[in-house]
């Protein structure tokens, strides 16, 4: 019946996802032609888009990756960064600003 | 269906019913009649019973902006065919009232209170009315799913107070608990009444989680209600956006590659064997056999970590899509997932070993929780909790869908209703849950993963049925303008739920946590 330890030290020792987990969204702002496919397509309308600035909300996001697949300059990929907790709501939001 | 076998239908009904069918036409997925009203129950009865015919769905459809009235649908699905029969009654919005199933069908009972909660149509003759979905506090003439019901509205609270079942007598004691409990579960409240130790009754109220799901997705355009679907009961996820997409690709009448088709089963039944390790690990913990639960939730981590390897997500989230799957499975993967399901059979059958020959667990599990078969086919209890009280259904063979057609598998089956059986059920389940991801990933085609679908046209009506781990569920869906008209959701739970407040009858309270879990009953999927 014994089976050793099973549980792992996290966060002591990092935990290291596998390739391809649906992590937050990131954004490549050199790319990014502000034409808002990745706005129009988010069911969670997590992705907002000023003038001059790109709001991703993670508070919203559910990282379906659906933004990742529409965009047609391949200006966003899906990361692996999971650790994504705040202690502040705002701390959810990051921002970008749009290069003209 | 053949045309021969709606004719006769129709021709085994007597006159004085069969008058009440005004229109019969075959549709893909069966016979649709349109009836009338005052006779549906009587037609819906005669199917069900001479044809054991069982209710699969019932619901009603605002179609006062169209054609002035509501429409009720009766879903019965004919024994040992893969065939469907739909009722539509014609409910008119003056006079929102229609006869009442339940005389005839046991199980319209909750189908028919949430229809009086949603649309307000009353259902006469019915023995309860109360309301089945809705807060206590929800205003009396407001009905959400009405078309004229804005889906923001802001609705005010009217104090209501619930009327309890009252059980009296000499050293009677009714035992309320929740609806919030003690571990970070959902809310439901349960009401026991003993006499002495045993359970008496039990009353059961739920709905406190409702999130109008049905009305939130009639304004999602189709892509985005997958996501939904995903979400409705989170560990049965997959099986809903299964059965949302292979509705919308019925609508469009697109076929999915046959990759896909494989690939959906693969995950199909890599949701089952974790949905599966969860219950039998938590029916382990019930019987404070806790070395063995942890044991299964090894297990179930195991699983959960090779749906994370393979698609990005433990819980299967964003593989499905319509027209067929997002994620492949290339060679690396399937050497893994193959080692990782053999690991996992071995240490199964270590963990049933040691279930199994603990005469203390045992003792717990056998003869408690007993749902009979008549009980069990009254109350329309599906998947494995059905089937571990002699209900021999199971969609994946009676209605194949995606890949299990061409995909060989046993169905057990056993009599007892006992917590046991439920437990023998689910570990007969996992192994051939695995034996059937084995067969798809060896016989695996190349292809597409993905065929396109074209918008459906407004008005289009489809269903697709899918075997959840908890049992059968249903999308029922009527096409509108770029997202569904209407869109009818019943999870496996919304049937099961009722078989708690008999199988407990006549055990002791400190039992009840144990037959729950052996049911592996979603709060979320029957609080839509
Ligand atoms: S991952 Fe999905 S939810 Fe998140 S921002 Fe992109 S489209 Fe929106």
């Amino acid at each position: 019946m014994g089976k050793g330890v099973v549980t792992e030290r996290y966060p002591n020792i990092p935990y290291v996802p596998h390739d391809g987990i649906h992590g937050a969204p990131s954004f490549n702002m050199d790319k990014c032609r502000s034409d808002k496919t990745c706005e129009e397509i988010c069911p969670t309308d997590a992705i907002h888009i000023e003038p001059d600035q790109l709001c991703i909300d993670l508070g919203l996001c559910i990282f379906c990756g659906d933004c990742a697949l529409a965009c047609p300059h391949h200006a966003v990929t899906m990361t692996n960064e999971f650790e994504l907790a705040s202690k502040r709501r705002k701390g959810l939001v990051r921002v970008h600003a749009i290069k003209q | 269906m053949n045309p021969k076998l709606m004719s006769e239908i129709v021709a085994s009904m007597p006159d004085e019913i069969a008058k009440g069918i005004q229109k019969t036409g075959l549709r893909e997925g069966g016979v649709w009649m349109t009836v009338d009203r005052d006779l549906l129950p009587k037609i819906a009865g005669h199917i069900h019973n001479s044809w054991g015919a069982a209710l699969v769905s019932m619901h009603a459809v605002d179609n006062r902006f169209i054609t002035s009235d509501f429409k009720l649908c009766v879903v019965l699905a004919l024994k040992g065919q893969d065939d469907f029969v739909t009722l539509v009654a014609s409910v008119d919005a003056k006079d929102p009232v229609f006869p009442s199933l339940t005389s005839e069908i046991f199980c319209a009972n909750w189908y028919e209170r949430e229809i009086h909660d949603m649309f307000g149509l009353r259902a006469k003759g019915h023995p309860d009315l109360r309301p089945l979905v809705l807060y206590d506090d929800w205003p009396e003439a407001a009905f959400p799913l009405r078309k004229d019901f804005p889906v923001d509205a802001k609705v005010p609270r009217v104090p209501r107070p619930y009327v309890f079942r009252e059980v009296e007598g000499e050293g009677i004691f009714v035992v309320p608990v929740g609806p919030v409990h003690a571990g970070v579960i959902e809310p439901g409240h349960f009401r026991f009444s003993v006499a002495g130790e045993p359970i008496i009754d039990l009353e059961i109220r739920l709905g406190y989680a409702h999130k109008g799901i049905e009305k939130l997705s009639e304004r999602l355009d189709y892509a985005k209600g997958v996501h939904l679907a995903e979400r409705i009961s989170g560990d049965n996820g997959f099986a809903h956006s299964l059965a949302y997409c292979q509705a919308i690709e019925a609508l469009s009448s697109v076929s999915v590659p046959d990759r896909a088709r494989y690939l959906r089963c693969v995950f199909a039944e890599l949701e089952r064997v974790h949905t599966h390790l969860g219950d039998v690990g938590g029916i382990a913990l019930d019987t404070a056999f806790t070395i063995g639960a942890q044991h299964a939730f090894i297990l179930r981590e195991r699983m959960m970590d090779v749906n994370d390897l393979l698609t990005g997500s433990r819980f299967l989230r964003g593989v499905n899509c319509i027209g067929g799957v997002r994620k492949d499975i290339d060679e690396e993967g399937r050497s893994k997932l193959i080692e990782r399901l053999v690991m996992v059979k071995l240490d199964y059958q270590e963990f049933y070993d040691d279930v199994t020959s603990t005469p203390s667990v045992m003792d717990r599990l056998e003869t408690t929780g007993v749902l009979s078969c008549e009980a069990a086919s009254d109350l329309n209890i599906v998947g494995p909790a059905g089937r571990a009280s002699g209900v021999d259904r199971d969609v994946r063979r009676d209605h194949p869908y995606a890949g299990y057609r061409n995909l060989s598998f046993k169905v057990p089956v056993l009599r007892q209703g006992d917590v046991n059986a439920r437990f023998q059920v689910k570990s007969e389940e996992i192994m051939e849950s695995i034996s059937i991801i084995e067969q798809a990933i060896s016989n695996i085609p190349e292809g597409e993963l993905r065929a396109r679908v074209p918008v459906p046209a407004p008005g289009k009506t489809a269903m697709s049925l899918v075997e959840s781990p908890r049992g059968e569920l249903v999308h029922w869906i009527v096409a509108g303008d770029g997202s569904p008209f209407r869109h009818k959701i019943r999870d496996a739970s919304f049937h099961n739920w009722r078989a708690m407040e008999v199988a407990v009858l006549g055990d002791i309270v400190p039992d009840f946590p144990l037959v729950n879990k052996s049911f592996g009953l979603s709060y979320a999927g029957n609080d839509l």
